[in-house]
């Protein structure tokens, strides 16, 4: 193969690769999987040691439940 | 949606949008924000177009119009949002229920709120069963009467969703919250302090207030989703059993879990008195009338 082939071979290559990279990210950027992952299921794990009703504590929350 | 705002909050950007009837508050650290905010008001936009049952040409009703023994593929999204609230509806045995759109409209609540009165109607409540089967390929397949109605639940699953994405792409810490249900989560660096809303008054100080790392809490509440339809007293917390409102005492329910959908079904089930199936780590923090609440706790050691 002639070396400007070869090149364009490899740009084009390159191209695809750069092309299916992207649309993957934009696929990763939608959480559609339905199942649950090893980590997903770690993550989801609630660390109940820091689980705290708070009493007579002067700070505000940061957030309010609402009447949904 | 409408109305975003962005406001920065210590060494956190916010984020506030309407999705689904609702405010929904973001907060994320400054650089997490700047990636996803984009992301995030996507997907938010997304679901409130398409998964309202008040719209009449979206994803949800084309699916809710099928005739029995059709099958229609769906989005992958929302396939894993009903089936995930099938999961829920099978192991609840239907005490919570995602097929309850005629009930509620049979109640009255047929228009977004706010609304006070409802028209009485002649249609009498139908009997609830299993409208659709899922198949492979995201496909649905209608073999029964009965619509969806998501409620909070859709809210509950695309929160939970987007954490947990934010969590896997690095996002250390952060909050969403969709009208009070909330889902925080922490590398350790950071403790949430969230507040239980008194019931009758937004206004008025909090019932109490928790700390955590990792976690959701949701609240469900018999007042202010309510209305009159003739001179019955109604809200919209039915029983997916019989498609009747629910009768109860309790006035606000408000549950801390691991997942913001197991939160969102267990307030229901609080209402309806039966026990919560698929966690063993739940607290529970219930208002009656007249009645000092008390946080419950279950698998946990404090």
């Amino acid at each position: 193969m002639k070396l400007s082939k070869k090149i364009k071979w490899g740009t084009g290559l390159t191209g695809v690769a750069l092309s299916a990279l992207m649309i993957n990210e934009i696929q990763d950027a939608t959480p559609i999987d339905a199942t649950l992952s090893e980590r997903e299921q770690e993550i989801l794990q609630l660390d109940w040691t820091n689980f705290e009703v708070t009493i007579d504590d002067e700070k505000p929350a940061e957030r309010q439940t609402r009447r949904t | 949606m409408k109305n975003q705002q962005n406001a920065r909050h210590d060494a956190h950007d916010t984020l506030m949008c309407y999705s689904m009837h609702t405010l929904f508050f973001i907060q994320l650290p400054l650089h997490a924000m700047k990636q996803y905010k984009d992301m995030l008001l996507q997907q938010l936009q997304f679901v409130d177009q398409e998964w309202s049952r008040f719209h009449e040409s979206n994803e949800l009703a084309c699916i809710n119009q099928q005739m029995i023994g059709q099958t229609r593929t769906i989005s992958p999204l929302l396939y894993a949002c009903l089936q995930q609230a099938h999961t829920y509806y099978v192991q609840t045995a239907g005490a919570f229920s995602p097929y309850l759109k005629q009930a509620m409209c049979t109640h009255g609540y047929n228009q977004t709120f706010p609304f006070t009165k409802a028209t009485v109607t002649q249609q009498t409540l139908p009997i609830q069963q299993t409208p659709f089967i899922f198949l492979p390929s995201y496909r649905l397949q209608r073999v029964g009467i009965g619509e969806i109605d998501l409620g909070g639940f859709a809210k509950g699953f695309i929160i939970e969703r987007l954490a947990m994405y934010l969590q896997q792409n690095g996002v250390t810490e952060g909050m969403i919250d969709g009208g009070g249900d909330i889902r925080v989560w922490s590398s350790g660096q950071k403790t949430w302090k969230l507040a239980v809303a008194n019931p009758y008054d937004q206004h008025k100080p909090p019932l109490t207030t928790i700390t955590l790392q990792n976690g959701a809490v949701a609240t469900s509440n018999r007042i202010y989703r309510s209305w009159h339809q003739g001179d019955v007293v109604k809200h919209h917390l039915l029983d997916g059993r019989t498609g009747e409102v629910c009768q109860s005492d309790i006035i606000q329910a408000t549950v801390v879990t691991a997942r913001l959908t197991d939160a969102e079904v267990a307030t229901k089930l609080c209402f309806l008195q039966q026990p919560l199936p698929f966690t063993t780590k739940v607290a529970t923090y219930i208002v009656k009338a007249k009645q000092q609440a008390q946080w419950q706790l279950k698998g946990a050691q404090l």
